[in-house]
């Protein structure tokens, strides 16, 4: 039995705008490592912010510090290697395997 | 203003026509590099740019890859887009073909046929655009001025429409078309606005605006990927309908039909049928005449659309002859025959097993004469005959 699926695209080409109406694609799912933030080592400089090339670093809930969009982080790693106080590293998708990080 | 741009009749040569279509539909965009036999088109674009007489943007780019990128880009920023091209600059440019393709962006261009790199040839032959069969772009292929002239206004109108938004080319044989002066009927550029009027009432397509972050091409991974191929192949096989539709509405409009997908020629009561493209066809159809008058109960079919390819229309015209034979202007490596006629033989299934025969002639400018194509026709009506025949013969 094969499952009906709707189309992913409302559009004859691939246009996309993140908007859940043209295609949104949740990028996150292509991760093998994630950044972890350690706030004690982190003065809040923003090269993280700055440097991610798809530009998933928000701000964190406290307002200070920064934190991934895991929705759309690839696990590039950018941002562990730029940042000057060593405050991100990256860890190992399987050690969240109950939190995949897709909404 | 130095151009009239009411009706008129002109002696003007293949690449004028093209040019004198192009500018008639207005294009927002023109980007192109001159190669031979194509410069006449770009030049005379050129000029009626710099007249005053072609309101567009006017790119000079360094090659025909980035040609192809900038029409590309315009149609997608919701311009209409128009290019030329020949041979080596059409291979140049086969990446960004396929961008163009798969972007589903309407872009019209003018392939002049010429034999592509390898043995240098700058010489007439339809290699170049059988070498880009699959990239997505829907193909024409006409036989004479104005059949180019009226076929890239088509092609304008196929391109944009809502159902089908793909690029097209028009294809026309260097050299016996593009240098040849013929009687040609220019239309009023209000006749072509009039023509092109139902494009904007058809519902908009996304398209690129400065400012507001929009992507395409980008993203089609896994079925995303599956699906826009499934959708690219159904617009192609809504091309064939459409193409009759506007073939339709363009006889309404300006008084001259083509046939659509394809032009049969006393093929109604025919034995034997002959297939063939472009420039030969008009050759062709007086030695059919000939052979008529000799009791030889022949008719051609002219292929017009190339890409998709008209199987149903050729299936039916070719349906209950008794030999068939296809007259290419270019090879297939790996099937020792002519690219259509590889083709045509697929349609068996649909017409039953009955003598096929390949001819290659044409090849780097050697003429196809009447006395080639009169031996043609005698070989399909001998294999009808029953008499031993060979599949595959090259001419000269």
């Amino acid at each position: 039995m094969v499952e009906e699926r709707g189309d992913l695209f409302e559009t004859e080409a691939s246009w996309s705008d993140a908007s859940g109406k043209m295609l949104c694609l949740h990028t996150g799912d292509w991760r093998t490592v994630r950044p972890v933030f350690d706030k004690a080592k982190c003065n809040a400089c923003g090269f993280c912010y700055i440097y991610c090339p798809i530009q998933c670093i928000v701000d964190d809930e406290d307002g200070i510090h920064y934190a991934a969009d895991l929705e759309y982080c690839k696990g590039c790693g950018v941002c562990a290697c730029e940042c000057p106080k060593g405050a991100i590293t990256m860890a190992p998708e399987g050690d969240y395997a109950d939190d995949c990080g897709i909404g | 203003m130095t151009v009239a741009l009411d009706r008129q009749r002109k002696v003007i040569t293949g690449n004028a026509a093209a040019a004198y279509a192009a500018m008639l539909c207005r294009p927002d965009v023109v980007a192109a590099y001159p190669i031979t036999p194509q410069s006449e088109v770009i030049e005379q674009l050129a000029k009626f740019h710099a007249d005053g007489d072609l309101d567009c943007e006017y790119v000079t780019v360094e090659g025909e890859n980035s040609a192809q990128n900038v029409v590309c880009a315009a149609t997608m920023a919701g311009g209409r887009a128009f290019t030329a091209t020949s041979s080596y600059g059409l291979v140049y440019m086969y990446d960004a073909m396929f961008n163009t393709a798969g972007y589903r962006a309407p872009v019209v261009m003018i392939n002049v046929n010429r034999e592509p790199p390898g043995i240098h040839a700058v010489c007439s032959g339809q290699q170049d655009m059988i070498s880009v069969r699959d990239t997505g772009w829907v193909q024409l292929i006409v036989e004479d001025c104005q059949e180019i002239l009226d076929t890239t206004i088509m092609a304008f109108r196929l391109a944009e429409d809502h159902d089908i938004q793909l690029p097209v080319i028009v294809n026309y044989d260097g050299y016996y078309l593009s240098f040849l002066a013929e009687s040609v009927e220019i239309p009023a550029i209000a006749e072509v606005d009039a023509y092109l009027e139902v494009l904007k009432s058809q519902p908009s397509r996304p398209r690129l605006i400065p400012g507001e972050p929009l992507g395409c091409g980008s993203h089609g991974i896994g079925m995303g990927y599956v699906e826009l191929r499934k959708k690219h192949m159904a617009a192609m096989e809504r091309v064939k309908p459409k193409l009759e539709e506007i073939d339709r509405e363009f006889v309404q409009a300006f008084g001259r039909s083509y046939g659509g997908q394809v032009e049969e020629y006393r093929t109604e009561d025919a034995d034997i049928v002959l297939v063939t493209s472009g420039s030969a066809v008009g050759t062709a159809r007086t030695v059919v005449d000939a052979k008529r008058d000799e009791g030889v109960k022949v008719g051609l079919v002219k292929l017009r659309l190339y890409r998709p390819f008209p199987v149903e229309r050729l299936s039916s015209a070719l349906a209950g002859k008794k030999a068939i034979g296809v007259l290419d202007r270019s090879i297939c490596f790996g099937w020792d025959c002519g690219p259509l006629y590889m083709e045509t033989l697929a349609v068996t299934p649909r017409i039953g097993v009955i003598p096929m025969l390949s001819f290659i002639d044409g090849l780097a400018n050697m003429d196809i004469t009447q006395e080639h194509i009169s031996r043609m026709i005698d070989d399909i009506h001998g294999a009808s005959r029953g008499l031993p025949y060979q599949e595959v013969t090259w001419l000269p």
